[in-house]
């Protein structure tokens, strides 16, 4: 029996330097290999003889590499990116390659695509495109978070190079916090979650930032009608030290308070903008030790002032009504990759990641010659911040055989902060507080991971894991065991078979209203009286190459989860958060559904069409009398058709055209009058009734969004004009309902806010 | 107030940012109609049950009532008899005996065909075992503190409301010159704010400070933090309207109300204050209603009273007339004083 020998190194984009992440890496007559890691690592071990190494990575040309492999060997591959003046763009990898990936509810989301779609303002946005993958949903217009397979905004795992970050959008849902400038590569979990991940329900997306150009400096700066951004990334010394950094402001504030100013008077404003910023220096030291420092930085701020003076009963009076809105997130990591061995590769990090959020109203109304001063002021901010460290393992045992382990720690913390101030002067001088500052818990999460990814024959492939889990708060620790598998079989050459189990656990939640999800959301840790949410998912699916760079994915899944909060009836979102815990309710769902996904990756049209059909359910024994009823974001089918077309050379075109049907609200459809009340509110009281929670349907959702991008190429840079429609047939999608009067009659009407918007952005890239 | 203008300024925000507002088409058709029962069973009060049916949200034409049911009357599932409709949907017996202790049910038939049933128990009452009274002053206003005491049963899960109700004795000149008196009932407010009981609904406890209950309009509470204790219950409540009056005769009134009854005011009170703001969660109106929606619930209750005698007025209009010469709760002005009806 010949000797094995192992064969490692990192693949690397040509130029730049940049690692490249699960870029493929077989033996062609085998197929025995691997992808890389999060680092662009890969190992692998093969018996010593002649090999042809197949090396390739989306958007990028493969590379075929004669090896003959007599002792340990380290190969650097550098890949070169497509030309994107090629005739022909062939956006797939090998697909003898292609199909080597575990494709179990996991999507990899190719970044270079997405800025061919049509840009919301002139904003390419990637984690946005997710929203266009079957079994994601985007929520109603102006809403933002990810609902993934029947969960809520909170259930989703995002990872920015492995940090959680808490709120991913800025502007209510209309841009996330990722600009596409920075990311390199993002991978979404729907389902057959790998070990390694814990701490949510419903997904995991996985975002890795560019490390920033090796050997030459680069940039680009985007002029859009929202906001402009600015990317520089190059050697601070050559090979050997990079630096990647953005930044985008958004400057809307510049007209809406002028505009405000002008409609009003000069007391009134409204404003709005956000910026953020975006920094990583990376540092190799040798082949087998590189340190990593990223940080990211965004701050939102909302703030609007109504100021109005009148005349009553010969008094002048004076109203202002001041209201503000800000929240911020600050994720920062310092990694250390370390090649203990050519089989083992180690990964050591320190973060702290945090998301505040502060809302304020003054409202203040005086007369002096009335003798009359009213004035109140309301506070409300909140925060959580973690801080921790993780040490993960992967150990390359056999080809096809890798095992990973790893331990994370963090150390949360929760804060709210409430005050209620009241002042009058009418009549009798009154003065009253109440509030506080809170600490709403300091607990400690250990996680543990062992996984391994085996591939057991030429046409079976397993992943399987446990993930254990321990949260110590002062008042009760709570642990959880995580099974996790993951298996997929090749029938034939082109299609595919597999299936999954996972069991997750959360121990946080997200407290929001059942009709607002809005960034003034808490995140609140597992106590003794809410134990942490778990789901149990099922998910079959297979895989269909259709040939010519055409592939069909169908999946079905089922997912059982408990420990699900919701408000109690009643509570207002605006209500001291003090005691929380005797504020909501916890009860079970499940959420079932089909996703079928057909995409094209080869030629000069590529895309995909996604369909989504599906129901959410929800039970808790003290709302809608212990019945099951639909989860407000319940959406029966989610249809997503995303193409983009090479019209000529510099001249590309592409089209999102998305329809979802109608999300779930609580409407009362129906009066009652109710008789013999005792005294308190009218002994005969007419009131709103609905037999059900969730009872009324907004209108469906669908929008077209269609753009071209102009591409000339200088001596020095290139030029990018994106122009194009969103929302182009100016369809009215629902912000929110309310019952309101026409004609004296009690109408149901809809508040839309996008009509059909022009989108023109320039970019250059030098 | 302040959610509302929370609404109105994030709404002047977004419509800067464009947008507009259409009414969308309802199928009114979509919504079936359900019948409305609303019925209160107590000892020593007739059986009086009001049904209507509900009406479609955007309907302008009304209310109406239910006229042409049959509702059958059962006392732990023994058939009682049929409540006679006495017209514009009110059903009604003084034949029927209602008990504490006792689980009443009802059919509502349409011919031969059930349309809607429900049951309740009876409770029994919890009897106020008496009352202290004190005053202060509150911003230059006499107040009283009463307190209430009573024991919990402890046995399962009860459930009260508070009443109280001014029997006010006003003198009046009848045709012939005679003066006489007219009780006037009316209810008496209770200040909830610092009563911790009242003011969460028994909910929380009395170490809780923050908890934010809109209002507890209906008085009612749970004995969730106070099972078998022996209770004092503080109320503060306005002193009594002295001007032109002979006298008071306030009643507090511990009624033990059945659970059903509990849920079914508690979340009428809610969706009556928070309806109106989008940021308040729905509520969803309890019923007991098989097949349709509404009450059947029940009450027991127990009594005690503080009096106030306005001496000097009495002596002024009815001089040499001997008057109970006790303060005590529970003493009565002379039945030949009362005059010839009761408002």
């Amino acid at each position: 029996m010949a000797q094995s020998y192992t064969i490692s190194g990192y693949v690397t984009e040509t130029g730049s330097g940049e690692r490249l992440v699960q870029a493929n890496v077989f033996e062609k007559g085998s197929l025995k290999g691997t992808t890389t890691n999060a680092f662009g690592y890969y190992s692998f071990r093969l018996p010593a003889g002649y090999y042809n190494l197949s090396y390739s990575y989306v958007g990028y040309n493969s590379l075929l590499l004669p090896v003959s492999l007599k002792s340990d060997t380290v190969i650097n591959i550098e890949l070169s990116g497509i030309q994107e003046l090629d005739e022909i763009r062939i956006t797939a990898t090998d697909p003898e390659a292609e199909r080597y990936r575990l494709l179990i509810s996991q999507l990899n989301v190719p970044v270079e695509k997405i800025k061919a779609l049509p840009a919301f303002l002139g904003e390419a946005d990637v984690y946005k495109t997710l929203k266009l993958l079957p079994g994601v949903q985007s929520g109603n217009e102006g809403q933002s978070g990810l609902y993934i397979r029947g969960g809520g905004p909170d259930q989703n795992l995002i990872l920015l190079d492995g940090i959680p970050v808490y709120n991913a959008e800025h502007l209510f849902g209309i841009f996330s916090v990722f600009n596409p400038d920075m990311i390199k590569n993002i991978e979404l979990y729907k389902g057959g979650f790998p070990a390694r991940y814990g701490g949510r329900l419903s997904s995991v997306v996985d975002i890795t930032s560019k490390d920033g150009n090796l050997h030459e400096w680069k940039g680009s700066y985007t002029v859009g009608m929202i906001a402009s951004k600015i990317n520089l990334e190059g050697p601070v010394v050559k090979g050997k030290t990079s630096v990647n950094f953005s930044a985008r402001r958004s400057y809307i504030d510049l007209f809406s308070k002028p505009v405000a100013k002008k409609l009003f008077d000069e007391n009134n404003f409204a404003q709005y903008y956000f910026y953020d910023v975006n920094l990583k220096v990376s540092h190799i030291f040798s082949d087998r030790s590189r340190l990593f420092f990223s940080s990211y930085y965004g701050y939102d701020d909302v703030s609007t002032s109504i100021y109005d003076s009148y005349l009553q009963s010969s008094n002048r009076w004076r109203e202002r009504n001041v209201f503000g809105l800000e929240w911020d997130n600050l994720v920062t990591s310092l990694r250390w990759n370390y090649v203990i061995s050519q089989r083992l590769f180690a990964n050591f990090t320190l973060f702290s990641t945090s998301y505040n959020f502060a809302a304020n109203h003054r409202y203040t109304k005086e007369s002096d010659e009335a003798g009359y001063y009213d004035d109140f002021e309301i506070f409300y901010g909140s925060r959580i911040a973690d801080k921790g460290f993780r040490f993960d393992l992967e150990h390359f045992i056999l080809p096809g055989y890798t095992m990973r382990y790893g331990y994370h720690f963090t150390d949360q913390g929760f804060y709210y902060a409430f005050s209620d101030q009241k002042q009058t002067y009418n009549r009798a001088n009154l003065r009253s507080f109440v509030g506080g500052h809170f600490d709403m818990g300091k607990p400690w999460l250990h996680e543990f991971y062992t996984e391994g990814d085996l591939k057991l024959a030429d046409r079976l492939h397993i992943n399987a894991g446990l993930h254990a889990s321990f949260y110590m708060t002062d008042e009760k620790n709570f642990s959880s065991l995580q099974p996790r598998t993951s298996v997929i079989y090749q029938i034939s050459d082109r299609i595919s078979v597999n299936g999954a189990y996972t069991k997750m656990t959360q121990y946080i939640n997200l407290l929001s209203s059942s009709t607002f999800s809005m960034p003034s959301d808490l995140w609140l840790p597992s106590t003794a009286k809410i134990p942490p949410p778990q789901s149990n998912q099922f998910s079959l699916g297979g895989r269909i190459d259709l040939g010519k760079g055409i592939s069909m994915n169908v999946d079905a899944f089922r997912k059982d989860m408990k420990g699900l909060i919701e408000y109690k009836e009643g509570v207002s979102f605006f209500e001291n958060k003090k005691d929380w815990e005797d504020k909501v309710e916890t009860g079970l769902g499940y959420s079932e559904g089909f996703e079928w996904l057909i995409r094209k990756d080869k030629g000069k049209t590529t895309g995909w069409i996604g369909y989504t059909l599906s129901w959410t359910r929800r039970k808790f024994d003290n709302l809608n009398n212990g019945r099951y009823f639909y989860a407000k974001y319940d959406r029966r089918h989610d249809i997503s058709v995303t193409l983009t077309h090479q019209l000529k050379p510099n001249i590309d075109a592409g089209l999102v055209w998305v329809y979802g049907s109608g999300s779930a609200a609580t409407l009362p459809t129906q009066q009652i009058r109710l008789e013999g009340l005792p005294p308190g509110i009218g002994q005969t009281h007419v009131l709103g009734y609905y037999s059900e929670r969730n009872n009324y349907r907004l209108p469906n959702y669908h929008r077209l969004d269609v753009g071209i991008n102009f591409n000339k190429e200088r001596e020095k840079s290139t030029r990018i004009w994106r122009v194009g429609f969103i929302n182009a047939y100016n369809q009215h999608n629902p912000f929110y309902l309310y019952v309101g009067w026409e004609v004296n009659r009690p109408v149901i009407k809809q508040v839309s806010i996008f009509p059909v918007l022009p989108s023109v952005s320039y970019t250059v890239n030098f | 107030m302040k959610e509302i203008r929370y609404l109105g300024v994030l709404v002047a925000v977004l419509y800067l940012l464009s947008g507009c507002k259409e009414i969308l088409d309802y199928d009114e058709d979509s919504v079936t109609e359900t019948i409305v029962v609303s019925g209160i069973l107590t000892p020593e009060k007739a059986v009086d049950i009001r049904l209507s049916k509900s009406i479609n949200r955007f309907d302008t034409l009304g209310f109406r009532q239910v006229t042409d049911k049959v509702i059958a009357f059962y006392s732990d599932d023994n058939y009682l008899g049929d409540l006679m409709h006495l017209g514009k949907g009110r059903y009604y017996s003084d034949q029927f005996e209602i008990s504490a202790g006792k689980n009443y049910s009802i059919t509502i038939m349409d011919g031969a065909l059930e349309t809607a049933s429900a049951q309740t128990l009876v409770p029994h009452p919890v009897k106020i075992t008496g009352l202290d009274t004190t005053y202060h002053f509150v911003q230059g206003e006499r107040r009283i503190i009463v307190k209430v005491h009573f024991i919990e049963p402890g046995n399962a899960e009860n459930y009260y409301r508070l009443e109280l109700v001014d029997e006010i004795f006003v003198p009046y000149l009848a045709a012939n010159k005679d003066v006489r008196i007219r009780i006037i009932k009316i209810p008496a407010r209770v200040y909830t704010d610092d009563n911790w009981l009242i003011r969460g609904m028994g909910y929380y406890s009395a170490a809780d400070k923050f908890h934010d209950w809109a209002g507890n309009q209906f008085n009612i509470f749970s004995d969730r933090y106070i099972q078998g204790e022996t209770m004092s219950l503080e109320l503060e409540m306005d002193y009594f309207r002295t001007d032109s009056v002979l006298g008071v005769n306030r009643k507090i009134y511990l009624q033990s109300i059945s659970k059903d009854y509990f849920y079914y005011l508690r979340t009428v009170m809610q969706q009556s204050q928070t309806a109106s703001n989008p940021f308040n969660e729905p509520v969803q109106i309890y019923s007991n209603i098989k097949n349709g929606v509404g009450i059947l619930g029940g009450y027991s209750l127990s009594v005690d009273s503080i009096v106030f005698i306005n001496h000097s007025l009495i002596d002024s209009l009815f001089p040499g007339i001997e008057l109970p010469g006790s303060l005590n709760p529970g003493d009565y002005f002379p039945s030949a004083f009362v005059g010839d009806r009761n408002l």
